[in-house]
């Protein structure tokens, strides 16, 4: 996949030539997802956003937890994005020290904007990663074995289905939130684990689908005829043919995460704040959300900018998403 | 048909028992019991309480009960006094309609008249936001689809890509600031409003039913364009149809199909997503109350509420089995 790709993105003159190196069908899905300019923007936007996780420490002109008395008087409580002038309370107008403005604890609203980034992008890939892992292994058992397993395991599957996963989520958060377990990493580890503990079920259906219609194939067949051994017809000849879908269905996953963490951070039941400078995951979005909901009046800047980068991380995951579908399904 | 309904229903129960089960269990996780934030409680009194909601017995099966019964009244006593446990009362009860008396209220409101007089808003809400999905989200497809890659299409795609992504909380919050800082409309305080249908109900109604607008969008447009390019449509247009008969006999009726398979999902969505914007516009409906029992640990109407949403869920999910076969005649004849 790499080298086609490689042939593809350096040398597009050649690609259109008459005679042209042998094209994958990843190669192929590469070509069509860089002509969507949508999905191309939604990448290189993620990739930025990706960097700005990364190196929070160092674009953050600020520290995003609590300051000291020193800058308190500086900071100010609800000070003003930079450009909005405050005539009547001149202590709460902007500077452009901090352009995005300070909330009620004098925390710099941009700086914690930039650290958000970081909560988001890892409740983004590492549910998707889980909840992958466990709905392919269920949905790979469940239609190469058939018989009395699967009709059990798609009995299993479908209750999990049928469980509306918000509510779910919000009575794991209420109940485990206050134990050891639930604060592990601010509580991160206990929102990846009840998220996947839910959506595993629609990527196992997707992929039981999948392996019941490649199972009936020729090339199968063929496999079968030569005695080729059963893991190997699993794992060389039908697990690679259910990637397409279930990468898209992992596209579509992310942005149900980073919705779902900032919903219940938005409840008051997700991340838990830190003021511990130390700590990589001091704030995120949903959380911003909430505080930018009283302060609605007051510094209306923290809402309008943490409700900008939810949405813009989401409508570009969405986006990918939908490139992606349109790139490896050529049906369509 | 009827064996059908008789299946599906039966086949509700173990949903709705795996959801008490589960949610039971978590709920017996939490730390700290409902009546601990009254500090100057006396440790009789919550003694007094926790008997009178019947907490002091044991959670799951009562096996002291059934040694009990075993030895003085025989099997068939015993196995009831088995279950005289938390749980199993709960769930005697629960069969019976009874969700017990709230924790809030110390027992003098029970589960159920808080639902029967939160729900009547909540459905008014999601009636509304439903209506708008689908006179919105359906036409907004077909547009899309049949003038693809004009500028109607591009508009149909930004807005449905907008509310598929972006939660509910957010574009919920957008408005109420446009709305006081625009518009200078103040937030609703008077609870009387919501008691038979207003205009207040608009803008979380809208925002509500965003998401599912634009999921109908997004399924509408795909499907007719898949149906726009089969053979029976060219085969139409050549016997000379005109371009109505196309669209609305066969363009249309084909296409609704896949989007009706998504009703049933997107009712889970509207009663799921009300707690959201019930809270962000203050909406006094069921959600708001879910949300407030979560603050106060009011477990009897957590458990309460949970059972309700789910059973809403499953009836809404069978409606739409039931209704494929009233449209697709191919569906029920297998």
């Amino acid at each position: 996949m790499a080298t086609a790709s490689n042939v593809a993105g350096t040398n597009p003159a050649q690609a259109q030539e008459f005679t042209r190196p042998v094209r994958s069908l990843w190669s192929d899905a590469w070509m069509r997802l860089r002509r969507n300019r949508l999905a191309m923007a939604s990448i290189i936007y993620l990739f930025l956003l990706a960097l700005v996780a990364i190196f929070a420490p160092v674009i953050a002109p600020h520290s995003p937890s609590r300051p000291t008395t020193t800058e308190l008087r500086e900071r100010g409580v609800y000070r003003q994005a930079a450009w909005v002038v405050d005539e009547k309370n001149p202590k709460r107008s902007g500077i452009w020290k901090f352009p995005l403005g300070t909330d009620s604890a004098g925390g710099d609203v941009l700086s914690r904007l930039i650290y958000g980034t970081r909560v988001s992008m890892v409740v983004g890939f590492i549910p998707m990663i889980f909840t992958l892992s466990i709905g392919i292994t269920i949905g790979l058992i469940s239609g190469f074995a058939g018989g009395k397993l699967d009709s059990l395991l798609m009995r299993f599957t479908d209750i999990i289905f049928s469980l509306p996963d918000i509510l779910f989520f919000i009575i794991v958060q209420t109940a485990f939130s206050q134990t050891a377990f639930g604060k592990t990493f601010n509580g991160l580890l206990l929102i990846f684990l009840s998220f996947s503990a839910v959506n595993w079920a629609s990527v196992s259906r997707l992929v039981r689908g999948q392996v019941l219609s490649l199972k009936e194939k020729e090339f199968v067949e063929a496999a079968e005829a030569v005695g080729v051994r059963r893991g190997s017809i699993l794992f060389r000849h039908i697990l690679p043919n259910t990637l397409a879908p279930i990468i898209v269905a992992g596209a579509f996953i992310v942005p149900s995460a980073i919705v779902t963490e900032a919903t219940l951070s938005f409840l008051g039941i997700g991340i838990q704040p830190d003021t511990n400078p130390n700590n990589p995951f001091p704030t995120s979005w949903g959380q911003m959300i909430l505080e930018g909901k009283s302060a609605i009046d007051s510094q209306p800047w923290i809402l309008i900018a943490s409700a900008i980068a939810i949405a813009s991380i989401t409508i570009a995951f969405v986006a990918l998403g939908d490139g992606l579908r349109d790139a490896l399904d050529p049906r369509q | 048909m009827i064996g059908f309904i008789i299946r599906r229903v039966l086949a509700m129960i173990p949903v709705l028992f795996l959801v008490a089960l589960i949610t039971f269990f978590l709920m017996k996780q939490a730390k700290g019991g409902p009546f601990d934030q009254e500090k100057e409680v006396a440790p009789s009194t919550i003694a007094l309480l926790n008997r009178k909601f019947g907490l002091d017995k044991p959670a799951w099966l009562n096996t002291a009960e059934f040694n009990n019964r075993m030895s003085a009244d025989g099997p068939f006593a015993a196995v009831r006094g088995l279950f005289d446990s938390q749980f199993g009362n709960y769930m005697l009860n629960a069969v019976q309609g009874d969700l017990g008396p709230t924790y809030a209220s110390k027992g003098t409101e029970t589960v159920q008249d808080k639902i029967k007089q939160t729900f009547p808003i909540s459905l008014r809400l999601g009636l509304i936001s439903l209506t708008f999905a689908l006179v919105v989200g359906f036409p907004l497809g077909i547009l899309g689809a049949l003038r693809q890659n004009t500028i109607f299409d591009y508009f149909s795609l930004i807005i449905s890509t907008i509310g598929f992504s972006v939660p509910t909380f957010v574009t919920g919050l957008v408005l109420l600031l446009v709305m006081s800082k625009v518009f200078g409309v103040a937030p609703i305080k008077d609870p009387s409003v919501w008691e038979g249908f207003s205009m207040s109900y608009f803008p979380p109604a809208i925002i509500l039913g965003l998401g599912t607008m634009a999921y109908i969008t997004r399924l509408t447009r795909s499907s007719v364009l898949e149906v726009k390019r089969q053979d029976y449509i060219r085969t139409a247009k050549a016997k000379g149809l005109g371009d109505r008969v196309v669209i609305l006999r066969h363009i249309l009726r084909n296409s609704l199909i896949p989007v009706i398979t998504i009703l049933g999902p997107a009712v889970a969505g509207l009663v799921t997503g009300s707690f959201i914007i019930e809270s962000v516009f203050r909406v006094p409906g069921i959600g708001s109350e879910f949300i407030g029992a979560i603050g106060s640990r009011d477990y009897s109407m957590i458990m309460g509420s949970t059972l309700f949403f789910s059973l809403l869920v499953a009836l809404g999910n069978i409606m739409v089995d039931l209704s494929y076969g009233l449209i697709d005649p191919r569906i029920r004849n297998s």
